[in-house]
């Protein structure tokens, strides 16, 4: 009987344990903080795209494209370019929160992109 | 006694460990939630980016078809501002990009003297005295993935290229009347071909010079037509470059022909 007693007790332990190591809210809090980011990164795309004007990206060349948006990096964010599939430097590292602006120029497709630099 | 006991720990933990399942349960909930609202944030949030970058392209494009259009040809100098209308009047520029399209729709009419909101075009936006003001009507649509968030507005902007087609135009037909004065002789029936060379040639230095501090440059060219009567036919080109648009300086030229006398 008392064998029972014990056997039930550690079933509802087991299970009771699972359940709540099951229902992490974990992943969600970083998926809002993830979200956070990347609509903190588009924000900063945006500003980058009113401070030089469309006028001027449609008419620069890549390399003053690449040039103007890179002098936006800082230690916590990487902002490059893409210029009709050539990019300025390579592709956001995987994982890292990343937001683009893309410019379908007839000329040149511009795409705008930044990313949160790592370790941060 | 024991046993007793035995089966009240066991309730105990029961509780204990349903309570612990329950608050759990709602700080999920609650991430969960905070998740979604924050999906749903950024979804508006990139489509509101996308959008107004995307209307800002297209009104862009627009105007670079517009001077495509403008710079193609001579245009009449009588209502010169009109043709120029005419020439743009429904002309139009798609793009599309992530989900996002949006048109733009030059209409035939000429827009207000206001300024505008399309401030991604910096000089381009707006309608200003002395320039090419061009009401344009943009569409965009757009849904962020999964549709949950859509996008559709349609509003009306008004654009401009910074030159004002009336100033060749008038300046066309002043330079006609100078001609026809300085071949006034005409009418007496006078068909010197000397004489009316001589005549044009100092008329169309007349009208370079004036030109030239409006930042335009005149051609002046004619033809005696042969005959019983005397008729010179009288053509002025007059043209206005270095205009700054999208695809780069562009010309704007208007021409007229009169027979005179």
């Amino acid at each position: 009987m008392r064998f029972l007693d014990l056997a039930a007790a550690a079933l509802v332990a087991v299970i009771s344990v699972s359940l709540v190591a099951f229902m992490d809210p974990l992943p969600f809090s970083a998926a809002s903080q993830r979200y956070a980011e990347e609509a903190a990164l588009r924000g900063l795309l945006l500003r980058i795209v009113y401070a030089e004007g469309l006028p001027w990206f449609r008419s620069a060349t890549p390399r003053q494209i690449c040039y103007a948006v890179e002098a936006y990096t800082n230690s916590s964010v990487t902002v490059s370019a893409v210029v009709n599939g050539i990019s300025c430097r390579g592709p956001p590292p995987e994982g890292a929160a990343s937001a683009t602006l893309t410019l379908p120029f007839v000329p040149a497709r511009v795409t705008i992109q930044a990313w949160a630099s790592a370790g941060q | 006694m024991g046993k007793r006991r035995a089966v009240g720990a066991t309730l105990v933990s029961v509780i204990l460990f349903s309570s612990l399942i329950l608050s759990n349960a709602a700080i999920l909930a609650s991430a969960q939630e905070k998740a979604s609202a924050a999906s749903l944030v950024d979804g508006e949030s990139s489509l509101s980016a996308g959008a107004v970058t995307l209307q800002g392209v297209a009104g862009l494009e627009l105007l670079a078809s517009a001077q495509t259009a403008l710079s193609s040809r001579a245009f009449q100098c009588v209502n010169a501002t009109g043709e120029a209308h005419r020439a743009v009047g429904g002309l139009s520029a798609s793009v599309a990009s992530d989900g996002i399209s949006s048109t733009a729709v030059a209409s035939l009419g000429a827009g207000d003297y206001r300024p505008d909101n399309l401030s991604l075009l910096r000089g381009f936006d707006g309608g200003l005295p002395g320039r090419f003001d061009v009401a344009v009507k943009t569409m965009v649509n757009g849904s962020y993935p999964g549709g949950r968030v859509t996008y559709s507005k349609d509003e009306v902007h008004v654009l401009n290229l910074p030159f004002d087609p009336s100033t060749a135009g008038s300046f066309c037909l002043a330079a006609l009347g100078e001609l026809a004065s300085s071949l006034g002789f005409l009418s007496a029936g006078t068909c010197n071909a000397s004489q009316i060379a001589a005549a044009v040639s100092g008329a169309e230095a007349r009208i370079r010079a004036a030109a030239s501090p409006l930042g335009l440059k005149a051609y002046v060219t004619y033809e005696i037509d042969g005959g019983a009567s005397c008729f010179v036919t009288v053509d002025v080109r007059v043209a206005q470059g270095d205009i700054a648009g999208p695809n780069g300086p562009f010309i704007w030229t208007v021409e007229e022909a009169e027979r005179l006398p």
